[in-house]
């Protein structure tokens, strides 16, 4: 390797020399199509806005409920939006698998701070949502351990690690193991209210045991190790030493609040989608061994 | 004067909206570039930041009436553009790729820059590896390189967009400069 040394003051002049275009090709520009766009759902948003005024004002109370559902169900504003689920706007992104993953893995910090994973009675007492436990596995399948729950660690470029005690970042995991080694993982914690999701391409939006799902087949996983993290600082792929499956639910819980609930495994689509109707069976509520 | 019905209301544009959407047409133009190379600096993503651009000008086109100093509009503009990046990027896909991570020690493909093996390989050309370099900063520290080098802005005007202090600016510069040198020496960049 060479010894190349640089100063500062050498990467302050080399960065003024540097184009925006340069660093960062590719980048859109203002086309009429996305001033159009941007025009229009403006005007969209600024007609729904009024009509609502208007029919608060003076409208008998039928009608405006009428066209308020008109109003809510119009158009929304992002663009490629391909559904309102739950009120919110979902996308699958529109893009080649290559590229998702081209973009995976960057600002990919593979050593955190070890989870602090509570006992499951003080788990059971701080989850702001209802623990579920799947009521079925597939043969062979044990449990590794029963839903345990940790505050999330978020990575601030000035502050570096801090675990964020916050419902929001709160989540349960449990774990299952077969005989041959094959992993199913369960996290549950509370859907961050966005304005919008793009999920990755090819994501089938499902419905199960009449909940919105979102599958996606062969999902790339790599190690979380410090080799990883160099490959993805320089630009490269981390190592993928495996495929797995992962089926995504929104639970709309009585309160109005929404369960994430994310199940991933080597087991097939339909496993996991077996799995995740189990959760809401009679007699689910226990993490159950194989039967 | 009689009561407009909603129609006539939501039908046709008022004089005090044609004014306003002329200004933010004209914001779009001086503008509007510099929103959308903000976003896509962030967000390393063109979806999503016209996605950004978007809900910017929208915002704009609401808060038109208030922003009658010309000079507030592109600091205000950059704003409001930086926090719906962040708005973006605390999203759920991204949170949910670091929960899985720490549950298990592996991790899924999220989002990031554009990564292939060839173009990895150590570069001669200084301004190409440098360029590469700055696309592999974390966030934050690229978007202030970004606004600093690219957009031409000083420490106090990126401070108010980031809402940082101008201290966390300028050490984020100098940290950002600092990762680029150690990138550039692993990389076997001659100076």
């Amino acid at each position: 390797m060479s010894e190349a040394k640089w100063s500062d003051s050498r990467v302050d002049r080399c960065l003024r020399s540097l184009s925006f275009d340069e660093a960062l090709p590719g980048a859109p520009t203002v086309s009429p199509d996305l001033r159009a766009r941007t025009r229009a759902a403006w005007q969209t948003r600024r007609a729904s806005v009024r009509r609502k005024a208007a029919l608060w004002k003076g409208a008998v109370v039928v009608a405006a409920a009428i066209c308020l559902l008109l109003v809510t169900n119009s158009h929304s504003t992002m663009a490629d939006v391909a559904e309102l689920i739950l009120g919110i706007p979902v996308r699958v992104l529109n893009m080649s698998r290559e590229e998702w993953l081209r973009q995976g893995f960057s600002n990919w910090l593979a050593k955190g701070p070890d989870t602090a994973f509570l006992s499951p009675e003080e788990t059971a007492e701080i989850a702001p949502f209802p623990i579920r436990t799947p009521a079925w596995l597939p043969e062979g399948f044990a449990v590794i351990h029963e839903p345990t729950g940790a505050y999330s660690w978020g990575h601030y470029p000035d502050e570096g690690w801090k675990v964020v005690e916050d419902d929001r970042f709160f989540f349960v995991t449990q774990s299952f193991q077969s005989e041959d080694g094959r992993q199913i993982g369960i996290i549950q914690s509370i859907y961050w209210k966005t304005q919008a999701v793009d999920l990755p391409p090819d994501t089938e939006i499902l419905e199960v045991a009449g909940h919105p799902a979102f599958l996606r087949r062969d999902v790339p996983y790599a190690r979380a190790d410090e080799e990883n993290e160099l490959r993805s600082k320089s630009g490269l792929l981390p190592e993928i030493v495996g495929y797995r499956n992962e089926l995504e639910l929104w639970v709309s819980e009585a309160d109005g609040q929404i369960t994430q609930i994310h199940i991933s495994g080597d087991v097939s689509p339909e496993v996991l989608v077996g799995i995740a109707e189990s959760l809401f069976e009679e007699g689910g509520g226990e993490a159950s061994p194989a039967p | 004067m009689g009561s407009r019905s909603a129609d006539s209301c939501t039908g046709s544009r008022t004089v005090k909206d044609r004014t306003r959407d002329e200004a933010v047409e004209v914001w779009i133009d001086l503008h509007g570039e510099a929103v959308l190379r903000l976003a896509y600096a962030s967000l390393l993503n063109r979806a999503q930041a016209e996605d950004v651009f978007q809900e910017v000008f929208i915002k704009a086109y609401r808060h038109a009436d208030r922003l009658q100093d010309p000079d507030r509009v592109r600091p205000w503009l950059l704003q409001v553009a930086m926090n719906a990046c962040r708005d973006l990027r605390r999203s759920w896909w991204s949170r949910r790729i670091r929960d899985g991570a720490e549950l298990d020690g592996m991790t899924t493909a999220g989002q990031g820059p554009e990564a292939d093996p060839a173009a990895a390989a150590v570069r001669a050309d200084v301004n190409e590896a440098l360029a590469r370099a700055v696309r592999t900063l974390p966030d934050g520290f690229r978007e202030t390189v970004v606004l600093h080098y690219f957009e031409g802005l000083a420490a106090p005007e990126i401070a108010r967009i980031t809402g940082v202090r101008v201290g966390t600016v300028h050490s984020r510069l100098h940290r950002a400069r600092q990762l680029l040198r150690q990138q550039l020496e692993a990389w076997g960049v001659e100076p």
